[in-house]
């Protein structure tokens, strides 16, 4: 036996003992995650962090973030795992949705001697990066990575930092940052892992096959427990924006269209800053009226969702259709009462 | 085969060995995924989700402390404390003061198939006028709230309703330090229930009241149960901390450090709370002079006064503890509900007596009142008028 042979044999059987197939371990799920997560470093003003993450979408270095104070700097600057450090331009904004997009350019950098050199290039198949998954298979426990880099721990080619935790719920956001609201109100995936922490925003959430199913959030506080919400955007609606801000012609407009409801009351709208929810008027042989709604009565939930003033109630009520079946929790003289009914298409 | 040859054959066999054990956790982690979706399909239809209407945020974090009985202002001919400078100072600002209470729904289990829930007292800090339960089949009805336990952070609820599925509990001691531990809540929201994940990290904490988990409780979570993989409840969870008070525990949310009270616990308490008997803090009826535990003013009356304590005695221990200041005072009675027997030692002077107990509620102490100093405070039995016991 040559020597040659000798090192051969225990190689093969390295090569046998790992299997090239889709892989549900964490350290693999790491191993990708980590490549395809930049770290961004902006501006940072008062209390805001001044570095967070991005995602790769493409080989090009295109990174989708979160929007924050952080992409308002001169010098944006992205860093990949290798420790690589890249420019960014951000080239589109969402403050609906709070996203944002970026693309990676080369960043000039010096030699012992102060000599500028060209940065390191940017261009197709440069990158490694992630393609979406799907977040609407996700199921309350189901394993999940957080990839981010929390307190910037991550420096130079450190690997970022990944927590794993199990998926909670999904559900609409409805939270406040720094006491105003906060204007992204679609679902969230809520997830266990500490992902509200300076730095994390803008990271990866992955599944146990290593799937893109989500971007980690804004720092934001939860109206619902007053806590900070550890959550991340569904990857269908970071897509969603990546795609309106690639092609903003292809943006289909019939969707904003939407059919008008009708329930028949009419609610006692005098008052102070807070307008409480009592019914002025119940129209004759509308929905209301039928199931029901009586003048006087004080609504304080919609389809267990407590509504605490009028805004809070029409923003309730404009997310149903005609013929949803709307459930009321209503005051009436000290008692408690449940009312249903079917709400209509309003007529024109 | 030379030397090397059989140091790599090694090497591969090694990394053989770890590379089949990293296959054998790729089979179990999905597996143990599966397990947790389990677990919370077996406990879904004994959760119910309470909704609380009306009510305001609690001022602070020991709101209760405001009933407390003050003492007259020691004269040390120092200038007189602010208010807001009181002793307990330190236990009333933790929170800061932009906490407020969850305004979302919470969670509770069925405790017994006629219509008793049982949830955590947190979830009614507010005082809420109206308390709606939705079960899990989608029925809602109106709720009473029975009675609470505010040292537990227990509460129970009576809905008209019959045949309730029940919970499995977990018996206490097949309770282990390291098994799995996943919490179920509704306060975020949403049309499913919320999961978290974690381990049970202790057991017997708070003068064994409550089991450890590392799962990530908050307001979310709180009233509603801890349980194992096989979906039997491990305990109710609830916010706790080693001082007392209504929202004591609440600055731990999600911090690794959550706390749930156990079947043991849970069936004693909640044989009292059925019969409408609230459980309330604890107390001895003394105020202590900052930094050390020596009585200044006693309360009249009040249970260290019918047992002769006056002022100037020392609180040396308390349930076992040794004192050195009224935070271990506080650690020692903290989870002792009024009613229940505290053992402590009194040091006068050169002696030492022991006395059992039993607290009183605020509603029972009167007045503060200091005493007149001892004519000889290191020999209590000295009398008046009499030379001193030569030494």
């Amino acid at each position: 036996m040559t020597r040659r042979n000798a090192i051969l044999i225990p190689l093969l059987c390295l090569t046998v003992a790992h299997p090239l197939s889709a892989s549900t371990d964490f350290d693999t799920v790491i191993e990708t995650a980590s490549k395809r997560v930049v770290r961004l470093f902006g501006l940072k003003a008062g209390l805001s962090a001044g570095y967070g993450c991005g995602v790769l979408i493409s080989d090009d270095g295109l990174v989708v973030t979160v929007a924050s104070l952080l992409l308002d700097a001169e010098n944006l600057r992205a860093i990949a795992a290798d420790g690589t450090t890249y420019g960014a331009d951000v080239i589109a904004r969402d403050d609906d949705l709070q996203l944002a997009l970026l693309k990676l350019k080369p960043w000039p950098q010096y030699d012992r001697r102060g000599r500028r050199l060209p940065g390191a290039p940017v261009g197709p198949g440069k990158f490694e990066y992630f393609t979406p998954g799907d977040s609407t298979t996700l199921t309350p426990g189901d394993w999940i990575i957080a990839a981010g880099n929390p307190f910037k721990v991550a420096q130079g080619k450190e690997t970022i930092s990944h927590s794993l935790g199990v998926f909670s719920v999904r559900t609409e956001l409805d939270a406040h940052r720094k006491a105003r609201p906060f204007p992204y109100r679609g679902d969230v995936l809520v997830v266990d892992a500490i992902t509200s922490t300076p730095g994390s925003p803008g990271g990866a959430l992955l599944n146990l096959d290593g799937e893109w199913v989500g971007l980690l959030g804004r720092i934001v506080i939860a109206n619902r427990t007053h806590t900070n919400l550890n959550y991340a955007l569904p990857v269908e609606t970071v897509m969603g924006f990546v795609d309106d801000a690639m092609n903003p012609d292809s943006r289909d407009k019939s969707e904003d269209e939407q059919v008008a409801t009708y329930h028949g009351i009419k609610l006692f709208e005098l008052g102070y800053q807070k307008k409480m929810v009592y019914v002025d008027k119940v129209r004759r042989r509308s929905p209301a009226r039928r199931g029901g709604v009586k003048k006087d009565d004080l609504i304080v939930s919609v389809n267990g969702h407590s509504v605490t003033d009028i805004e809070s109630f029409n923003d309730e009520m404009g997310r149903f259709k005609p013929g949803d079946k709307i459930e009321f929790v209503v005051i009436r003289s000290e008692k408690i009462k449940m009312i249903s009914f079917q709400l209509e298409q309003a007529k024109p | 085969m030379n030397r090397a040859t059989v140091i790599l054959a090694v090497v591969a066999w090694a990394g053989v060995a770890s590379h089949a054990s990293a296959d054998r956790t790729r089979d179990l982690l999905p597996a143990y995924q599966e397990m947790f979706h389990e677990a919370v399909d077996v406990v879904l239809p004994c959760v119910v989700r309470i909704q609380t209407i009306g009510g305001a945020q609690p001022r602070f974090a020991t709101d209760n402390d405001d009933d407390a009985p003050q003492p007259p202002p020691e004269d040390d001919g120092s200038p007189p404390e602010k208010p807001q400078e009181r002793e307990n100072l330190p236990f009333r600002d933790d929170l800061g003061a932009n906490f407020m209470v969850a305004d979302g729904p919470t969670a509770g289990i069925i405790y017994e198939s006629d219509g008793w829930i049982l949830t955590s007292s947190f979830n009614f800090v507010r005082e809420p006028a109206h308390i709606t339960v939705e079960l899990n089949d989608g029925r809602r009805f109106v709720a009473e709230l029975v009675a609470r336990d505010r040292v537990r952070k227990l509460a129970i609820l009576k809905i008209d309703a019959t045949d309730l599925p029940t919970p499995e509990w977990v018996p206490d001691d097949q309770i282990e330090v390291g098994q799995t531990a996943l919490a179920v809540g509704y306060g975020f929201g949403g049309e499913s229930p919320s999961v978290t994940a974690g381990v049970v990290s202790a057991l017997n904490r708070m003068m064994g009241n409550a089991t450890q988990t590392d799962a990530k409780l908050s307001p979310a979570n709180y009233g509603g149960p801890l349980i194992d993989l096989k979906g039997h409840i491990l305990g109710i969870c609830v916010p706790m901390a080693q001082r007392p008070g209504d929202l004591a525990g609440i600055e731990f949310y999600d911090a690794g450090i959550g706390f749930a009270v156990p079947y043991h616990r849970v069936r004693e308490i909640a044989a009292d709370l059925q019969r409408g008997i609230s459980f309330h803090r604890g107390w001895l009826g003394v105020s202590i002079s900052r930094g050390t535990c020596t009585i200044r003013a006693v309360a009249d009356p009040s249970p260290v006064r019918s047992l002769g304590i006056r002022s100037g005695d020392i609180i040396a221990f308390a349930n076992g503890r040794e004192l050195r200041n009224i935070t271990n005072l506080r650690q020692a009675i903290y989870m002792v509900p009024a009613g229940e027997t505290v053992t402590i030692i009194i040091r006068r002077g050169r002696l030492e007596f022991g006395y059992e107990v039993v607290l009183a509620s605020n509603e029972e102490l009167g007045k503060l009142e200091v005493d007149d100093p001892l004519p000889d405070p290191e020999n209590p039995f000295t009398i008046p008028n009499k030379e001193r016991w030569p030494r």
